[in-house]
């Protein structure tokens, strides 16, 4: 028994733990369980890999080694990514950090390393690279170079499965046709590297024929035994997986239709396009609470209540924009807000009551992002910004149609500058960042991360009733009030003198 | 002791004689003669509040950095000016709410006179021999309105500043003369450091003794000439009908300054007005919105706002659209109403002098062009505030500044031609009844029951 995988093994439980006790910590709703099932999987797929009884074989045996390399890549890597380790990380993190990591996610270097035509290429040469180079040998004889081995084989082959299991933040999303092309030709290679190591009249490897007592002929029947190992295991977890892409994709399909013919009856029903009717429909359709967030949810959540408008593949209509680039701001704050979905075809989304859970919203959060290639940079606001910068910059900046009392104020052509006193510090933030409706969008160099968190402080105190000094603020509406009461008081004056003085 | 020193008085000035005499003049008992009292008691608030925060005002642009109470502007540069209302507001005892009073009487104090003027106008009480009366009226209106606005203007907040920011615009686009009177209220280029000196000298001394000023005129007038009454048994035009001085209409007038104390207070008290601390110093860079004036500028700003966009070009000088909405028309307006006693008695040939009011009923034609100018003055004054209706009921501004356009144009005519048929109707149903002989004489029988007789034939219309 190697203590030091098992270490390891516990560090990883450990760590994920602890991301799913933050996660569930900050996001009011929990993790779904089958993620932290997937996570148990991986880590018994990695103990079966490299602990007794298979590890001890693998020394000596090349179909005992096959067999673990097996496990690694097809089995413990793609339940490694179906544990959702990327959304738990920018969930768990604390603002600043996931903001860097989202920065880093949506950098050139990690959307370089996952791209799919890259990442299949890689994960190909890994493979074949390892097998007919002298890594291999090196491997079986420095342990060192054996982890270094392992650790590439894992690396290389999460990276080729996160291009076709879309959960958290994905930078390449592909379509299901797509995604069966992907797996369809790794088929192929996996089975030509089979068969080529199948039809190998040398033993590769001196280490075998070492282990197989100095018989070239034994080692060579182990190599040909590992060979088929690859071809047909690994063809058929392939194939498996080929048919599970297939089966999502029908599924998809399934619920595209269905949402179709609910809205074309609806539309029937109605005698015309009656928005709300239709919307009341889907969202009896669609509303399962309970349900936690996942990609599939926000999927079918999506189909049935934007893609109407937006587009199947959020390619976006007449009637609303793409949201192929979308940000992570964008779509959060429009949903947090339930301005989104919405009614209206035309004018401005009110501030509502979110018809969505925070688990719903984050379910399509993750399903659009997976399709996205917009911002993933999440605001920072502690809510502890520096007060008196925080006033000047909102009456510099906002005032001038949110008022100086954040009350809001039309600006013209029928848009109205919302009143704040609902939005939190973080709609406040990403309504800065994104810009809704006629709102101009406020960049970092316009106002920088810091600028923004002490606005959204400011923005926080007007809200309280601290700075309400002297009485009922009348709406905050200023003069126009103030002349009402006004003429108010003066009406109760008139019925004063009108009962002190005779009507003839 | 008391009556010693009355009897000293008596003994030196003679006042027994006249004191006899005033105590037991006669006040009409009419509820709608104490209109102008409420204005006058708003006005005694006024000075008194006013006196109050005169302590801690500090009318100086000299720019400072604050360190008070307020975090949200902490290190912020402002006016002292401004920083002295933001201490009188937030720190100083009973500052907030003697501010707060000060302010909501200033908006009762032109609200009342604005009423006690259509009584004055819809009665005819303007007539000969009180034309004068009506001017001095009207000057103490348009002091009043200078008052409130250099009130408003004076703490050098966000708000304010951009009325003084419209203020200037407006004066400088009157042709030839704008730069200097532009210089001399505000002495110098608008944001100027000598404009809050001028506007506090003139708040708080000229603008009052002006006023005060006036009104003893006002009262005196009143005094000498006696009050107009309306018609009923008894009333002619050589009598007053009403309630002794003393003590019946003293103790009615004490009892009305107690009640116009008393609802301003309560005002201060539990109703926030102008929160200067949330608008922030004034900075020309900055604005907010909604912005308006008080109510009583509200005609002008909606008469800026639904103004035509007119840049006439005369002798290679310009002169600007705001002159035509915020100068000329404010001119034809107060000039319409001074001569308005002389416009009518040239109208209807009548240069009697009449102590007898007319109803509202009695002089069709007046009561209907007095609802039509009061129509206008309301349509512009709702017009003010457009954009706080138009977030309120979800019409866009322009749409709404239209519609407002129109309803200037159409609404005073409607409202006037309804008035003068409904007053004409009035007063012919009020004639037939008067004809139709509605006293009837009840006499006792000897059997004791009783009788009616008719004192006229009765004639149905």
């Amino acid at each position: 028994m190697n203590y030091a995988i098992v270490l390891l093994l516990l560090l990883a439980i450990g760590l994920y733990g602890w991301l799913v006790r933050r996660y569930d910590a900050q996001r009011i709703h929990q993790i779904n369980r089958w993620h932290v099932a997937a996570f148990g999987a991986t880590i018994a797929a990695l103990y079966l890999a490299l602990e007794p009884p298979l590890e001890p074989f693998a020394d000596g045996s090349f179909f005992a080694h096959m067999a673990q390399h097996m496990l690694l890549v097809y089995v413990a890597a793609p339940l490694f990514l179906l544990s959702a380790p990327m959304m738990l990380l920018l969930g768990s993190l604390d603002l600043t950090k996931a903001r860097r990591l989202g920065r880093f996610l949506s950098g050139p270097f990690w959307r370089f390393l996952t791209f799919p035509v890259f990442t299949w290429l890689f994960f190909m040469a890994v493979m074949w690279g390892a097998h007919f180079s002298p890594l291999y040998e090196l491997a079986l004889t420095y342990p060192a170079v054996h982890i270094l081995e392992h650790a590439l084989f894992l690396t290389s082959a999460v990276l080729f499965w996160q291009a076709i299991i879309h959960i958290g933040p994905v930078s390449w999303p592909m379509n299901f046709p797509l995604r069966i092309v992907y797996v369809f030709l790794a088929m192929p290679q996996g089975a030509f590297l089979g068969l080529a190591l199948y039809q190998t009249r040398v033993a590769l490897y001196s280490h075998y024929v070492a282990s197989h007592g100095g018989s070239a002929a034994a080692a060579l029947a182990d190599q040909h035994a590992g060979a088929a190992l690859m071809w047909i295991a690994g063809g058929l977890l392939l194939f498996v997986v080929f048919m599970a892409v297939v089966a999502m994709w029908g599924r998809y399909e399934r619920r595209l239709g269905e949402q179709l013919d609910a809205q074309f009856d609806a539309q029937l029903r109605s005698g015309a396009i009656s928005a709300i009717a239709l919307g009341l429909a889907l969202f009896a359709l669609g509303a399962r609470p309970g349900v936690a967030a996942t990609l599939d949810q926000g999927r079918s959540l999506y189909q049935i209540h934007c893609s109407s408008c937006h587009g199947a593949n959020l390619q976006g209509s007449a009637n609303a924009p793409s949201l192929r680039d979308v940000s992570l701001d964008a779509i959060d704050f429009y949903l947090t807000t339930g301005r989104m979905p919405t009614s209206v075809l035309s004018g401005q989304n009110q501030h509502r009551t979110p018809i969505f859970s925070p688990a719903e919203i984050d379910a399509l959060i993750a399903f659009v992002m997976s399709r996205s290639h917009g911002s993933r940079v999440v605001p920072l606001v502690d809510n502890a910004g520096n007060l008196a910068r925080g006033r000047a910059l909102f009456i510099a900046n906002c005032a001038a149609c949110h008022g100086a009392t954040a009350t809001g104020g039309s600006v013209g052509y029928g848009w109205i500058a919302p009143s704040l006193d609902r939005a939190t510090v973080t709609q406040v933030a990403q309504a800065i960042r994104v810009g809704p409706g006629v709102m101009p969008q406020f960049d970092e160099h316009t106002l920088t991360d810091r600028d923004v968190n002490d606005i959204v402080r400011y923005v926080n105190v007007l809200q309280t009733d601290v700075v309400n000094a002297g009485g009922l603020p009348l709406g905050d509406l200023g003069p126009v009030a103030e002349g009402l009461v006004a003429w108010l008081g003066l009406g109760l004056l008139i019925v004063i003198i009108r009962l002190i003085g005779s009507s003839a | 002791m008391i009556r010693r020193v009355v009897l000293a008085l008596d003994d030196r000035l003679g006042t027994a004689h006249f004191m006899r005499k005033a105590l037991r003049k006669a006040f009409p008992d009419h509820w709608s003669f104490m209109l102008g009292e409420i204005a006058l008691y708003c006005f005694v608030v006024l000075l008194a509040t006013g006196t109050y925060l005169g302590f801690f005002f500090d009318a100086s642009a000299q720019p400072i950095t604050y360190n008070g109470s307020y975090p949200s502007l902490h290190g912020i540069q402002m006016s002292a000016a401004y920083a002295s209302v933001l201490r009188l507001s937030l720190d100083i005892r009973a500052g907030l709410l003697l501010r707060q009073i000060h302010h909501w009487a200033a908006l009762v104090f032109v609200a009342a006179i604005t009423v006690h003027m259509c009584r004055i106008f819809f009665t005819g009480a303007f007539r000969r021999p009180r034309e004068l009366n009506w001017i001095v009226g009207l000057v103490l209106l348009i002091l009043a309105l200078g008052a409130g606005f250099t009130g408003y203007s004076l703490p050098d907040d966000l708000l304010s500043g951009t009325g003084l920011r419209i203020a200037y615009s407006v004066l400088l686009s009157v042709p030839v003369v704008g730069g200097y009177l532009a210089f001399l209220f505000f002495g110098g280029d608008f944001p100027a450091t000598q404009t809050i000196g001028r506007l506090f000298f003139t708040h708080v001394l000229v603008l009052p003794a002006l006023l005060v000023a006036a009104m003893a005129i006002h009262l005196g007038m009143i005094w000498r000439q006696k009050h107009t009454q309306f018609r009923g048994p008894g009333r002619t035009e050589n009598n007053v009908i009403g309630s002794p001085l003393w003590p019946n209409y003293a103790m009615k007038s004490v009892g009305l300054l107690f009640a116009v104390a008393a609802i301003l207070t309560a005002l201060g008290a539990f109703f926030q007005i102008n929160p200067i601390w949330l608008y922030g110093p004034y900075n020309p860079a900055n604005v907010s919105s909604p912005a308006q004036p008080d109510w009583y500028i509200g005609w002008l700003e909606g008469a800026l706002r639904l103004g035509p966009s007119w840049d006439w070009q005369i002798f290679n000088h310009t002169i600007p659209a705001p002159f035509f909405a915020g100068v000329l028309l404010p001119l034809v307006f107060f000039t319409l109403l001074f001569v308005w006693p002389f416009l009518e008695r040239r109208i209807t040939h009548d240069g009697q002098p009449h102590q007898l009011l007319d109803h509202p009923s009695d002089v069709p034609w007046r009561t209907g062009v007095g609802a039509a100018v009061l129509a206008f003055a309301i349509v512009l004054t709702f017009a003010g505030s457009d954009d706080v209706q138009a977030k309120i009921v979800g019409i866009s501004v322009e749409r709404l500044v239209n519609l407002y356009r129109i309803m200037l144009l159409v609404l005073p005519v409607a409202v006037g031609l309804l008035t003068f048929q409904f007053a004409r109707e009035l007063r012919a149903r009020r004639n037939a009844l008067a004809e139709a002989g509605t006293r009837i004489a009840i006499s006792r029988t000897d059997s004791g029951g009783f009788a009616e007789q008719p004192e006229k034939d009765a004639r149905r219309p």
